[in-house]
């Protein structure tokens, strides 16, 4: 018998649970969210399929009630404690206005109005050298202002703290005691440790505006936990990819903004490694928009800078997060005619309700997803296991609508335009995270989950010139069970110019290196075993302003090894090098991670308890091919080794794979389907 | 519509996002490479594919808005020199002549041949700003040149790589002329790898759908820009809408120059004339037909619609007309430095004339000063540097909605100031505050954005050169609301004695250790009456302390509600 562990997805509308139980056998559920208390949801659904909860040793959980509280707006009142002269950089921004051609562009309103930002006189310069020192008694008195302002968080955030933390710990440390309990405190510096005042005060001040209800939201959700017998580790999905323990988590939850998505690619990693593939492209595409990511030698890429709701959104964050590409294409996503008269699919989405056309609910526009059942792609008595009947009629009715009839297309080859708008604005997005760097997508498998990835992995993958495709098995599920095998993990990082021109450094490579640690050891500490530990450099050539990642070598550093490696990196993802030139390195990163020590069997067990069903066929519309009559199987019954020749699809509960008349689909020895296709 | 319809309305889809696409991975991966933050901050780039008409195919989405379908002129120069038959695969072309370009020498394009086989399909065109292109000034930037010769090296279609082999003479030519040889090819070779990006990939999509059906298709996606511009055109009400403004100087002389904007809107035309707006000047704010033509392209986008894709179609509704012999149609060999210093104003004016067409699409005028600011001098590590910066200012209120603040121009897009915490890791400056001034907007019913300072101390050795605007024509109010504050530099010396009390251009201003220069940027200006600001909104201020109870009482009306203190 080993030790249980469970990972709960908590969305908007559902609640994904999976759990390894005592015997090693995988079991999963799907309940509704429950609000306000989604503990409670989660607790039940939990004790559905593993009865004793004092079992699960580990629970690993993730959340979009933390994301969705910045995107409603409807954090904690937040005041910020800045360096005189600065109360102004998160309205004034960088600048920058991301939509050229909008006279009437703002900046986003700031999380904290001006009247609760408040001046301090303390200063450091960009060396760490003090210039004026903290007035303890100015401390005092903004915190008497914040008493009567009654603010329920506060982000202490200075000017060049990245160089040094004294100032902002002293003046949280102090703001603590004056304040209370009832107040969160937090600072830029212990989030992050990179230059930008902007993107730092903004980290900051996000993680005070949801720090009360996170806390409050973390602290229910373990009491449900608790209440029903669980009396293990509850640990929290965070954006890198890695979980860290619920202490952490009140203290940084701006660190679980992304935790849903992430899950997923680290799922996506895992399979790939498992079938033998270190270089993935994750594709996850569900009823509102459809992400990518890359994943090169079994690892995902972190971007440091992160916008929360998205670039035009303009709320940076200086934490590390898993580089996903997000744009909104989904299975409910709008058809409609753009301004120049072509057609043009989403980000407008019919939602759940009304939700697409052929739901029957009154929707009327037509989505992706009524082209699918138009093309014979969906099965009408068979969506999501037949709980719902879905309405050929009203698809092909939206289909036909007068709002698309200046196209002179017929509702076959207008939902086929769909299908090959939706297909290539998510080429595009793969792009970006391959192409744009260097990579050449056909290098790459794809791992395709998500309620829809695995009805559009085969035509995005011949868009992009793919050969391979993994359907895992549960693809509705799979972030959960990503989730499930998450290591334990935390980044660190400082900022520095370090130009390698001389010996000397390596002892400042060594130096920064011993301060990373130094970081990372109250983490550290906390830790069972010997973590795995990494350090990556953000590298550029001297005056430069973008940097590359490269992997770094801090005990033997040696300026002409990571050159080469830097200039191989470079030339890969940009085409050419300028050898000779100084490189130099703007910040380096120390990845702590912990491999989870349970041992996740594959999702496929789970298809036993479903009916086999029996083979048949129906008439299915490739873009290529026009009709063709494609057999329609029910994935339970298909064996491990078994093959299959498309034109098919392939159906289980929440999911359908369409596989194309030129693909061949073998089921790997987990469960999971290997589509590929035949290249002529 | 002439040509035959030969592609289905969703393989057109497909080719016209293909082509964007191509344009976009041209330009991100000159951003990722370049060494300037001219070019990878401030965004002073652009990438476009060209026929073999030197029409734009496609141009990239991201660079400063002003580059709007304006690669034409220099990739005709180039075809004008060497002739169709003249390119061989893996050229090289580099343009910033000011008569092909309309722009300051700085601006270089670089533009390749694309083929298949032996056949001239068109152009991949990048143009970035080179930190340096020699002449009288580090950056070549002053605001006193006064002829082309003292800016720099004027490249007129020089090919600086011939079948792929860059020519060792000309590069060493170039190398020998300007100041940061090492920085300015590093950005040459990502303008060149950006060319090679484009060749490749409109070679790959020319093999997938067939050059006939790529041409047709284009042909349409330009036919269908241009309608979809026509109609914007035709919803604005027919009419002769005139406004005038002036730029505070030229650089050298004192009088303000003119800028005489008459647009006329007649069913889906537009027409544009900028006659009667002041002759060429003997400074440097001199800029050529395609610049102001762009300026005007910038604002003719805003006003009819600015999410769709730039192409030669999309501005066939607009005709420009710029007359010989002014400013805004110089020739070589006049001085162009600053040859953008006119653009804010210019968009600015076209929209005031546009608001006489309607008010609700046009808010009231912006800080509108392009607000360049290069510092110059030695680092803590002894080495020379350059950092440039643009000011950012307060924007006009408009019906529903006050002006925002922390802007640049309408000429800029994703465009990123540099942090304090750069500014002073990196160079010998200290940064005192950067922040919003109070009282200092237009006022109004909807007020403008707040003007903002900047104020540093040098720490070591550093030197300024600045170019401010709108001191002469203030940002202007509209329908009651009253003007904005203008733009403005002060020097205060190391023991506290006002050095400069108020200036807005200069050339290596010397700041030596301790002392302070503030850049004060201009505000927005108001719209409607400020008396019908809503109460709430004039209390949300005054908690703010976006402006003062005197200006609450004086300008807004407000009075304290009873037993009040304030």
């Amino acid at each position: 018998m080993q030790r249980s562990a469970a990972a709960i997805d908590i969305g908007g509308t559902f609640t994904d649970i999976v759990c390894v139980n005592p015997d090693g056998v995988l079991v999963a559920n799907k309940v509704l969210t429950t609000l306000p208390n989604q503990g409670i949801g989660a607790a039940n659904g939990l004790s559905e399929i593993q009865k004793d909860l004092s079992a699960v040793g580990t629970v690993k959980h993730g959340t979009t009630a933390i994301i969705n509280a910045v995107l409603e707006r409807k954090g904690s009142v937040t005041a910020l404690v800045t360096t005189a002269g600065f109360r102004d950089v998160i309205e004034l921004g960088r600048g920058n206005r991301p939509r050229a051609y909008d006279i009437f562009y703002k900046h986003p309103t700031p999380f904290v109005p001006r009247h609760l930002r408040f001046e301090l006189d303390a200063r450091l310069d960009a060396l760490g050298q003090e210039i004026r020192p903290i007035d303890e008694a100015a401390v005092s008195e903004v915190a008497g202002k914040l008493k009567a302002k009654g603010v329920d968080a506060v982000a202490v955030s200075f000017i060049n703290s990245y160089v040094d933390v004294v100032h902002e710990a002293t003046v949280a440390r102090m703001l603590e005691q004056l304040l209370g309990d009832d107040v969160f405190v937090t600072t830029g510096s212990e989030l992050s440790r990179e230059w930008r005042e902007f993107e730092r005060t903004s980290t900051a001040v996000l993680n005070g505006y949801v720090g009360p209800m996170s806390k409050q939201y973390l602290g229910r959700f373990a009491r449900e936990l608790t209440g029903a017998g669980f009396g293990g580790n509850l640990e929290l999905m965070q954006s890198n990819g890695g979980v860290f323990s619920v202490g952490d988590a009140v203290r940084q939850p701006i660190m679980l903004l992304e935790s849903g998505p992430v899950a997923g690619i680290i799922g996506a990693a895992e399979l790939g490694i498992v079938h033998g593939h270190r270089d993935i492209l994750a594709f996850d595409m569900g009823g509102t928009t459809a992400k990518a990511a890359l994943i090169t030698d079994g690892q995902a890429d972190i971007q440091s800078t992160y916008f929360v709701g998205g670039y035009e959104a303009g709320y940076p964050l200086l934490i590390p997060v898993v580089d996903v590409v997000e744009i909104g294409t989904g299975g409910g996503s709008i058809a409609w005619i753009d301004d120049l008269g072509g057609l043009a699919v989403g980000p407008h989405s019919a939602g759940s309700t009304p939700g697409p056309a052929c739901y029957g609910q009154g929707g009327t526009e037509a989505t992706v997803t009524d082209a699918n059942l138009l093309l014979g792609r969906l099965d009408a008595n068979n969506f999501l296991g037949g709980q719902i009947t879905l309405d050929s009629e009203a698809a092909r009715q939206a289909l036909s609508s007068e709002s698309y009839s200046s196209l002179g297309l017929d509702d076959v080859r207008l939902a086929d335009g769909v299908i090959q708008i939706a297909t290539l604005a998510m080429a595009n997005a793969m792009r970006r995270v391959t192409v744009e760097r260097g990579r050449d997508p056909r290098e790459f498998a794809m791992v395709a989950y998500g309620g829809a990835g695995p009805l559009h992995a085969t035509a995005l993958a011949e868009e992009l010139g793919i050969t391979r495709v993994i359907i895992p098995p549960m693809p509705g599920h799979f972030s959960a069970w990503g989730m499930l095998n998450a290591p334990t993990r935390r980044d660190f990082t400082r900022s520095r110019l370090v130009i390698l021109n001389s010996p000397s450094v390596k002892g400042i490579v060594a130096e920064i290196a011993e301060l990373l640690w130094q970081d990372a050891a109250e983490f550290v500490a906390t830790l069972d075993g010997e973590p795995g530990v990494e350090h990556v450099a953000e590298a550029r050539y001297q005056g430069q302003e973008h940097t590359i990642r490269v992997k770094l070598d801090v005990d033997d550093f040696d300026i002409a090894t990571f050159t080469e490696r830097f200039e191989h990196d470079y030339e890969k993802q940009f085409g050419h090098r300028s050898e000779g030139e100084l490189v130099e390195i703007v910040h380096i990163r120390l990845v702590v991670t912990v491999p989870f020590d349970v041992e996740v069997p594959s999702p496929s067990s789970t298809y036993e308890s479903e009916d086999a069903g029996e083979t048949s066929s129906r008439p299915v519309y490739y873009s290529r091919a026009g009709w063709l009559d494609a057999s329609v199987v029910a994935r339970a019954g298909l064996e491990v080794g078994a093959t299959l020749d498309g034109p098919a699809i392939i159906e289980e509960h929440a999911s359908t794979t369409v596989v194309g008349p030129d693909t061949l689909v073998t089921v790997l020895h987990d469960g999971s389907l290997l589509l590929e296709r035949k290249v002529d | 519509m002439a040509t035959k319809t030969r592609m289905d309305p969703i393989t057109l889809q497909i080719l016209q996002s293909n082509l964007i696409s191509i344009v976009d991975e041209m330009e991100a991966n000159m951003t990722r490479t370049a060494y300037s933050p001219i070019v990878y901050e401030v965004k002073d780039l652009c990438a476009a594919l060209l026929d073999t008409e030197a029409r734009i195919v496609a141009q990239a989405r991201g660079g400063l808005p002003i580059f709007l379908a304006d690669m034409g002129a220099p990739v005709q120069a180039g075809i004008d020199q060497f002739g169709l038959d003249g390119f061989a695969p893996g050229d090289v072309v580099l343009v910033n002549a000011p008569n092909a370009t309309g722009q300051h020498l700085n601006n270089v394009v670089a533009f390749s041949p694309i083929f298949d086989g032996v056949d001239l399909l068109g152009f991949s065109a990048v143009r970035a700003h080179w930190s340096d292109i020699g002449g009288a000034v580090p950056g070549s930037f002053s605001t006193i040149s006064a002829d082309v010769y003292s800016e720099g090296l004027v490249l007129n279609a020089i090919k600086l790589v011939v079948g792929g082999v860059e020519d060792p003479q000309i590069k060493r030519f170039i190398e020998s002329n300007i100041r940061y040889p090492v920085a300015t090819f590093g950005d040459f070779r990502a303008q060149l790898a950006a060319c090679r990006i484009g060749e490749r990939r409109y070679g790959e999509l020319i093999r997938r759908y067939g050059r006939e059906l790529v041409a047709d298709g284009v042909q349409q996606i330009w036919d269908r820009s241009e309608a979809a511009a026509r109609k914007r055109v035709t919803e604005t009400a027919d009419g002769v809408y005139e406004a005038h403004s002036f730029l505070d100087d030229d650089g050298i002389n004192t009088d303000p120059v003119r800028i005489q904007v008459k647009v006329t809107v007649e069913g889906d035309r537009m027409m544009v004339d900028l006659s009667g707006s002041a002759p060429e000047v003997s400074g440097n704010i001199n800029c050529g037909v395609s610049a102001s033509t762009a300026a005007v392209r910038v604002a003719f986008k805003s006003f009819v619609s600015g999410d769709t894709p730039s192409d030669e179609g999309s501005f066939r509704p607009l005709e420009v007309h710029v007359p010989p012999g002014t400013f805004l149609s110089a020739r070589e060999p006049s001085a162009m430095g600053q040859w953008s210093a006119c653009v804010p104003l210019l968009i600015d004016t076209v929209l005031l004339a546009l608001s006489g067409a309607d008010q609700e699409r046009v808010p009231a005028a912006h800080h509108g000063s392009l607000g360049p600011y290069i510092w110059t001098g030695v680092n803590r590590l002894g080495e020379e540097f350059v950092h440039v910066d643009t000011c950012v200012g307060g924007w006009g209120g408009s019906p529903g909605r006050d002006g925002g603040v922390g802007l640049k121009t309408y000429m800029h897009g994703d465009t990123h100031t540099v942090p304090s915490e750069i500014e002073e890791a990196m160079f010998p400056l200290h940064v005192n505050h950067h922040r919003l001034v109070p009282d200092s907007c237009g006022h109004g019913q909807w007020r403008g954005g707040l003007a903002s300072e900047k104020s540093y101390t040098s720490t070591g050795i550093a030197n300024l050169t600045f170019a401010l605007e709108r001191k002469h024509t203030r940002p202007w109010g509209r329908g009651g609301g009253t003007e904005g504050t203008y733009n403005r530099l002060s020097q205060i010396g190391a023991d506290g004695e006002m050095l400069i009390e108020e200036q807005q251009k200069g050339t290596l201003l010397a700041c030596p250790e301790g002392v302070t220069v503030v850049l004060m940027s201009g505000s927005g200006g108001g719209s409607g009456d400020p008396k019908l600001r809503p109460r709430e909104l004039v209390e949300e201020d005054l908690l703010n302390e976006n402006i003062t109870p005197a200006v609450a009482r004086d300008v807004y009306g407000w009075v304290p509600a009873e037993g009040s203190s304030s």
